[in-house]
């Protein structure tokens, strides 16, 4: 096919998808005047097109012409199309004038669970620090869950544990501290990595307690760390979290995988550390334990605990959700009303 | 644990104000958790870690006061006359199982007269909780709060012979105990005996029958050091929990027995009348040697982030009742109290420090150091991947309990027996681990439904617990989805679709198409990739049916989709056409689409738009109309061109299928 041929083909495509694109912004009577003045007019391209036939080669004559017809068919189709329609728009009536009070059509977004949203927010942070995110089992045994902890056996440490005991030696994991012991036996020192997941204690169901709950657990192994880092670290975690101006209150506590150990607590995010009720009159709420890892636990999993030292923190997220959300009891989380779930 | 604030009193001049020494046990690891007054007394709920039971008393209490206000520790005089000791008292111990009872001290008091206590007495352990009996009760009560070493009195009148035997039960022995119950001892408990039979538990709970009752006029009084791990064996397997073993457990000052017995003794001769005879029993290991700790300050400062001197440590140390000496390293050799038996090493000295010097004063850095190289997690990236494109579509995440029950997991259909049982569950209704995720799912759409929700879409990404071998337990992360009602929001502008198989597969589809895999499906069954799902359509109130996907991610997880490659894209115009086709009913209309595509090159996309039988359709068939799009990458495509590939793809559903195209 000559050059002269294919130009008129293309130009014609070119015509067709240029109508098709103008017809879809019809709609009212001198919109449909103007695009048949426009695509079918005396002064429409087509004709232009069809003037310019003589200029195509005999033997591509044919077709060319085929091609423009074809296109004058389909143009005509779609105006009797469009005509058809407004006609049958205007008898349905003139639509109402717009109403900006009348609600949008509703977009169907879900939303993550409250557990899942403050975990991100506190994955967030820790992973600025540079923290790597690392899993393990819910179910556990012994020496993950206590012995490489350093909880000494038949110790009355593991009572604070309450633990929910399968068959065997099997349980369900208290915290998601052996995690630490499982991310130590793989990998080398130095460490940063937090662990989220679920754990499980043998509580009664109420309004502060449940069977199951959800635990950050955070890790960091180097040479030279220190509790002023923790301090840091948690104090800088809290104002993430809680908003600037939010102070921390460091004590002294007991795990036996860290030592020394801390229990870290935030300014009563209700009365802003007067004294209310949510906070025990004490303006402060518990939000984390924490402290620097027990050379113990460093033996257990074969680092060297004289080169190695690390902190460890662990957080319940429910807990966090609630002093954040202001939520009073844990059972909602696990209950799953839409008229709590669509709140965050 | 329970303290008086006058109590504390008696052994340390406390100037503060009750709120304020509150304030200040918080501060250094004695949580106090509650305060509560009681006439001019305050009652402090003190929270003591399992390794300050040096601090289950007053004085062991009133030791840290004194410490962190700065006040003087006054211990109580032990003062009496001793009698020596006439034949027909004297009391012959033998210390059979040592290992067990490292030592074993005690005094025999004649003469008693058993009466009420005078009122300062009973008035003391009335304040935290403790009920008064009787004065000789009430004093070894009394010495234990006051020391935090349990004591025991029997009754000298009532034990048969003259010979006390610290041993192992034998096997079928029994005991009955002071509050009535019999117990069949074990082999391993450790118990007193007499010379017929045990008449205590040892560290636990004394023998009935050696009960010291009003007509009690001669005891043994027994202040014993006894194994802290045999005690809490013992208790746990009697289910006991006295104020006896809690203390025993959690490990007591072996070189204080003899001082609380002869505390008490003294009490017993002020108060009941007592002849305290002499000399004391005292058998086992007397001499406790305190191990030298080295602290190397500058290991110290390293770990705390502090910069203090060993000067400086050393003080700090001695406050709490540590011997500091010096090494020629400038290193600190520590011994800690004999009733500090929770630091043995340096890192427990560091950790005195540090709460000597005030985690307050310890500054706030943050780490410096090194990073580890950052790591990918793909369970991690899964999760959030899953998690966004179910609320894209609309659905709303749950997190339901990991345990369920026999009548559920029955309800559910899965067979009596099954599942993997919780040993100790603390709610029945949650005695097993779920194997699944969607009958809790079902239960949130119930629940919901109630409430009226006119649409449920929600999902959970959990993990279900199967029974493995030898006992294991298998874990499979599971992503399930459910949709019920209305698909999305109602609006006055028209009313939603219904959720039905086709929502709830559309979704897979979605899922399957972000991590490239190809979705199967067999009935009820479909497979994602590798992985395994099941359909469920299950009934549920108000909404008719539930439609439930359920899908073991598990194996998706670790596997990372493939790279993600893109494909040119075309710079010419694609046409559009549509196949009205007739088939055979049972023909597979979505492998008729697929063959539609397949059938020429220029098929981009074949996709199903309309479905009907009935009007214009003969009997046994339906109408299925495919939309095509035709492109080239080349070039654009003419009339002729695309009515030659549909032409072909009319002749490949004709002979594949059967199908005509509808006139």
């Amino acid at each position: 096919m000559t050059t002269e041929a294919q130009e008129v083909l293309q130009q014609a495509e070119a015509l067709r998808a240029a109508a098709d694109k103008a017809a879809a912004g019809v709609d009212d009577a001198s919109g449909l005047q103007a695009w048949r003045v426009e695509f079918l007019g005396r002064k429409s391209a087509l004709n232009a097109l069809s003037k310019g036939l003589g200029s195509v080669p005999e033997a591509d004559r044919p077709a060319a012409g085929k091609a423009l017809n074809d296109l004058r068919a389909k143009l005509e189709a779609t105006y009797q199309e469009l005509e058809r329609r407004l006609h049958a728009a205007a008898e349905a009536g003139p639509a109402p004038p717009r109403d900006v009070t009348l609600p949008g059509a509703p977009a169907a977004v879900g939303t993550l669970h409250p557990i899942t949203q403050t975990y991100y927010e506190i994955a967030a942070f820790f992973t600025q620090l540079g923290f790597a995110v690392a899993h393990g089992p819910e179910v556990e045994d012994d020496f993950h869950n206590f012995s490489a902890l350093n909880f000494p056996p038949e110790h009355p440490s593991r009572d604070t544990q309450d633990t929910l005991y399968l068959a065997g030696d099997w349980l369900l994991r208290t915290h998601t501290s052996p995690v630490q012991i499982r991310v130590m036996l793989e990998q080398e020192p130095p460490l940063r990595v937090i662990v989220p997941g679920r754990c499980a204690r043998a509580d009664a169901v109420d309004a502060s307690h449940y069977p199951v709950f959800h635990q950050v657990e955070g890790l960091l192994v180097d040479e030279a760390v220190s509790l002023a880092d923790l301090k840091g670290t948690l104090a800088a975690f809290a104002e993430y979290l809680f908003g600037a101006g939010t102070k921390i209150r460091f004590i002294p506590d007991y795990f036996p995988f860290t030592e020394p150990s801390a229990d870290l607590s935030i300014s009563c995010v209700m009365c802003g550390g007067e004294g209310c009720g949510p906070c025990g009159g004490t303006g402060w709420l518990e939000i984390a334990g924490a402290g620097m890892v027990h050379p113990n636990v460093f033996r257990n999993v074969g680092y060297d605990a004289e080169k190695w030292v690390g902190y460890a923190f662990g957080m319940g997220i429910e807990r966090i959700a609630m002093l954040k959300y202001g939520i009073d009891d844990i059972r909602l989380f696990y209950e799953n009303n839409f008229d709590f779930l669509k709140q965050f | 644990m329970k303290y008086s604030f006058q109590w504390l009193s008696d052994y340390c001049p406390i100037t503060v104000s009750a709120e304020r020494l509150a304030e200040e046990l918080t501060r250094v690891g004695f949580e106090v958790e509650a305060m509560d007054r009681r006439g001019a007394d305050v009652i402090f709920n003190v929270d003591v870690v399992p390794v300050r039971s040096d601090c289950l008393s007053m004085i062991g209490l009133a030791r840290e006061i004194a410490t962190f206000i700065g006040a003087p520790l006054t211990l109580p005089p032990v003062q009496f006359k001793e009698v020596h000791i006439p034949k027909e008292f004297s009391v012959k111990v033998e210390l059979v199982d040592q290992d067990l009872c490292p030592r074993y001290s005690g005094r025999v008091i004649t003469d008693l007269k058993v009466g009420p206590s005078p009122p300062w007495l009973a008035e003391r352990l009335e304040a935290v909780g403790v009920r008064a009996v009787n004065n000789v009760v009430d004093i070894t009560n009394f010495i234990n709060l006051e020391r935090g070493q349990p004591l025991h009195a029997f009754d000298l009148a009532k034990l048969r012979g003259r010979t006390i035997l610290i041993r192992r039960a034998q096997a079928g022995e029994k005991l009955t105990l002071l509050d009535g119950q019999e117990l069949e001892l074990s082999t391993e408990d450790l118990v007193i005996a007499d010379g017929e039979g045990p008449v205590a538990l040892a560290g636990v709970m004394g023998g009935g029958e050696s009960e010291v009752s009003p007509s009690t006029e001669a005891i043994l009084l027994e202040s014993a050091h006894f194994d802290a791990v045999s005690v809490r064996r013992t208790a746990r397997r009697y289910g006991l929990a006295t104020e006896s073993s809690y203390r025993f457990e959690r490990g007591t000052d072996p070189t204080a027995t003899l001082e609380a017995a002869d505390r008490a003794a003294a009490l017993m001769a002020e108060l009941a009348d007592g002849t305290v005879l002499g000399p004391p029993v005292d058998a086992g290991q007397t001499e406790w040697a305190r191990p030298a700790i080295v602290l190397r300050p500058a290991r110290a400062n390293m770990l705390l982030g502090t910069a203090l001197t060993g000067e400086d440590m050393a003080v700090l140390l001695r406050r709490l009742y540590f011997d500091v000496g010096l090494d020629r390293m400038e290193n600190l050799i520590i011994s800690a109290p004999s009733f500090r038996r929770d630091v043995s090493s340096e890192i427990d000295v560091v950790e005195e420090v540090a709460r000597a010097y005030g985690y307050n004063n310890v500054e706030a850095t943050l780490p410096a150091g090194r990073f580890p190289a950052p790591r990918r997690n793909p369970r991690e990236e899964f999760e959030r991947e899953a998690r966004y494109l179910l609320t894209a579509a609309g659905f709303h995440e749950v997190y339901t309990p990991s345990f369920t029950n026999p009548r559920d997991l029955e309800a559910a259909g899965w067979e009596a027996g099954g599942g993997v049982p919780v040993a100790n569950p603390t709610v029945s209704q949650f005695s097993h681990l779920r194997p699944a995720l969607w009958p809790a799912l079902a239960e949130v759409a119930e629940r919901n439904g109630r409430l009226g929700a006119p649409s449920v879409m929600i999902f959970e990404l959990g993990t279900t617990f199967a029974p493995g071998e030898d006992g294991a337990v298998v874990e499979r992360l599971h992503l399930a989805a459910l949709a019920a009602g209305e698909t999305a929001p109602r609006s006055w502008s028209g009313s939603p679709p219904f959720a039905d198989f086709y929502f709830v597969k559309g979704l897979i589809e979605a899922f399957a198409r972000e991590r490239e895999l190809a979705v199967t499906w067999d009935g009820d069954l479909f497979r994602v990739g590798e992985a395994e799902g099941k359909y469920r359509a299950a009934p549920l109130e108000p909404f008719g049916e539930a439609h439930i996907v359920e899908l073991d991610v598990t194996g998706l997880v670790d596997t990372a989709p493939p790279p993600h490659r893109y494909e040119p894209v075309s710079r010419f115009p694609s046409v559009v056409r549509d196949l009205a086709l007739v088939l055979p009913e049972e023909a597979p209309a979505g492998a008729v689409a697929e063959a539609v595509r397949a059938s020429s090159d220029l098929a981009r996309e074949a996709s199903i738009f309309d479905l009907f039988t009935g009007e214009g359709v003969p009997p046994g068939h339906k109408s299925v109309g495919v939309r095509v799009r035709y492109q080239a990458d080349d070039r654009t495509l003419t009339d002729d061109e695309v009515n030659a590939a549909r032409e072909q793809a009319v002749q490949a559903v004709a002979a594949q299928f059967g199908a005509a195209l509808r006139e």
